[in-house]
């Protein structure tokens, strides 16, 4: 898909990749976002991603049976 | 006169005074005036930003005299009252005191009034700007200014009302939803100061450009608060509204052979029935389900990636505008913040 939302695979497998820290780089890219405002977003998402991690537990304790990995460990690329 | 806005305390002063002085000029029946000010309708609890934003764009863009601007905050704050109205009878939102059925067509009548009173209201303070001793022609570019994007915002606030997600919504129809009811309502308020300020058309669109994008933000976060985390309102899933969160889930169903067999797919398809507008009454633990589907979708993280895409768009265009306008900072600043 090329339009404002770039490729929507790309988002997808970076998901799958890594439910709530995925490495999103790409996906940005294919948007058409420059390379400094590719790292700016990435960073303000990871801070998203940590919040959605504090408030998981919580809030959706039946994600983790999803079949989606649940991890939050994995470096953004 | 007040000579320079330092804060967003001394620009609501401004804009609400200039409020008064329009209802004054009115001479509205004083049934609708007191309702007007005893429900709260125009500088509530919670006053908009955006009755602000036409001074603050006037003074970040080089406009000497806040004053000049505050017709253009009257409008807006006016119109912005008339579409929380609207969007009240759209959803059907009935207080608990006109739901009895003999008071409903009351309440409906009385809804009509204060919705025909606030946009007259918009009309005059707008028409008002002539008055302020502003360069020629600045009055007239607001003015229409004004008139274009407050049709836009109906057409936008019509359409999120009319279009429910349905398994033809597309990413983009959502985003145009979006951008045609909070977008537009920000544009008019941003562009007008700018108008009013300058009258450099680029920088009109600049300035335009930068809230429509921050309005944009905003209101695709709105749309994950809304239904993440669980204790988030989740209306717009009750009234299945064409969000993003929804749209996305609905495609990425249908992408995956899974159409019809998902359970926000399901509530769709018992809604179908229904038509636009009307409510389906949906039980809580499928609202409940389709919301973890969401999740698991990807539907809250893409939006969220969506809003920071936007607002990293708006620093962009803030920077834009303050390397020809030096002192427009504060613009980035409100990105930021």
């Amino acid at each position: 898909m090329s339009n404002e939302f770039g490729d929507i695979d790309l988002f997808r497998e970076a998901l799958a990749a890594d439910r709530l820290d995925p490495p999103v780089d790409d996906y940005l890219r294919s948007t058409g976002l420059s390379e400094a405002d590719v790292v700016e977003v990435r960073s303000l998402y990871r801070k998203f991603c940590s919040a959605i991690e504090n408030s998981a537990t919580a809030d959706l304790p039946d994600l983790a049976g999803g079949s989606q990995s649940n991890s939050t460990t994995a470096e953004v690329s | 006169m007040v000579q320079t806005l330092d804060s967003y305390t001394a620009g609501l002063e401004i804009v609400k005074a200039e409020c008064e002085r329009q209802l004054e000029v009115a001479e509205l029946p004083s049934g609708i005036s007191d309702a007007l000010v005893d429900r709260k309708l125009i500088f509530g609890e919670h006053p908009e930003v955006m009755a602000i934003l036409p001074l603050i764009m006037y003074q970040a863009l080089g406009g000497k005299k806040p004053d000049q601007a505050a017709p253009a905050g009257a409008a807006m704050e006016f119109l912005l009252a008339a579409a929380d109205i609207l969007d009240d009878v759209q959803d059907l939102y009935v207080p608990e005191e006109a739901r009895p059925p003999d008071r409903m067509q009351a309440h409906y009548i009385t809804e009509m009034e204060l919705f025909t009173a606030l946009m007259l209201l918009a009309e005059q303070s707008v028409v008002s700007l002539a008055e302020r001793n502003l360069p020629i022609g600045r009055a007239t570019n607001a003015m229409s200014v004004f008139n274009t994007f407050k049709l836009r915002s109906f057409n936008g606030q019509y359409t999120d009302s009319h279009c429910k997600v349905d398994f033809d919504s597309d990413l983009e129809s959502s985003i145009a939803i979006t951008r045609g009811k909070c977008g537009s309502l920000a544009r008019c308020a941003a562009h007008m100061g700018a108008a009013l300020a300058t009258g450099d058309r680029k920088k009109q669109e600049l300035a335009g450009e930068y809230v429509e994008q921050l309005a944009l933000a905003r209101q695709l976060h709105d749309d994950v608060s809304n239904l993440w985390p669980r204790t988030g309102k989740g209306d717009d899933l009750e009234q299945l509204k064409r969000t993003l969160p929804l749209t996305y889930t609905l495609r990425q169903s249908s992408a995956a052979s899974t159409n019809g067999n998902s359970h926000l797919a399901r509530l769709v398809k018992m809604d179908a029935a229904v038509g636009p507008i009307v409510q389906t009454p949906l039980e809580p633990a499928d609202l409940g389900l389709a919301r973890d589907e969401i999740f698991r979708a990807g539907g809250i993280h893409f939006t969220m990636l969506q809003s920071l895409k936007h607002l990293v768009n708006a620093r962009n265009v803030a920077r834009q505008i303050e390397k020809s306008v030096p002192g427009a900072g504060m613009l980035e600043r409100l990105a930021s913040s």
